[in-house]
């Protein structure tokens, strides 16, 4: 892999240019395919609802400032 | 948004949380669609997205945000947040993973034929995804929502060489992967 490869390639994955090969195919479909969609209702209002209301709150240390 | 609005209203929000609702409303997507990507399940997202925010916000008085050309860091500190949150849940609920992409094919000019191919491709890129490190899943997704090689490095703690050639071997993998299928089928 050359430095030019790699560079090319990921600046391609997001670029609105047509797929000159076929890397470049499979992370277009693959973009397709994880799509992006819009959030539920319950997340569109603020403040978000709290995790732990529905048993799934995270575990997950807060990180440090930075 | 740009990098100076940023700035002043992560300041007001520092000192009164209802502030942040401006900041909310701008990256809920950003971070629902990383959550939703990784954790492939809408309540486990959805839940993800909250506790990423909750966290957030709770952090936001300790952050010092700084300025990086055109934007603040404020959001690869935020989806730093989001990924540390997806990767307790994965290790909590390793066998969680439930495919909910369907929308994707809800096509009303679409036969039966066509949703079954599609289908059939759609569970080989996803399957081939899923079998991509944890890494390369996060920098794949993390490029394809428009974040730079610059903040994904700094998400994931690696350099931004290192997140182009871990980008790079994953697209390789993923060819490598879907080759295979189409040969066993």
């Amino acid at each position: 892999m050359t430095d030019t490869e790699s560079s090319s390639l990921f600046e391609y994955a997001l670029s609105d240019r047509s797929p000159v090969n076929e890397d470049e195919e499979i992370l277009m479909e693959l973009h397709s395919t994880l799509g992006m969609s819009r959030p539920p209702a319950t997340l569109l209002r603020f403040p978000p609802p709290n995790a732990s209301q529905t048993g799934n709150g995270s575990s997950m240390p807060l990180l440090p400032p930075r | 948004m740009n990098a100076n609005d940023e700035l002043r209203l992560i300041a007001r929000a520092q000192k009164k949380p209802a502030a942040f609702e401006p900041l909310y409303h701008h990256y809920v997507h950003l971070v629902w669609n990383y959550c939703l990507g990784r954790l492939r399940d809408r309540t486990l997202a959805e839940d993800a997205t909250s506790t990423t925010f909750m966290k957030a916000m709770d952090a936001l008085p300790r952050y010092r945000p700084q300025l990086r050309g055109d934007q603040t860091t404020f959001r690869s500190w935020l989806m730093m947040i989001a990924r540390n949150v997806v990767l307790d849940e994965l290790r909590r609920r390793p066998m969680a993973v439930v495919d909910d992409h369907s929308h994707i094919l809800a096509s009303p000019l679409a036969g039966p034929e066509q949703i079954a191919l599609a289908r059939d491709r759609r569970e080989q890129l996803l399957t081939a995804f899923s079998q991509l490190s944890d890494q390369q899943q996060d920098v794949i997704r993390l490029r394809q929502q428009g974040l730079s090689g610059e903040e994904i490095g700094e998400i994931l703690g690696i350099s931004t060489g290192a997140v182009k050639s871990t980008h790079y071997r994953a697209v390789q993998r993923l060819r490598e992967l879907l080759q295979e299928k189409g040969e066993q089928s």
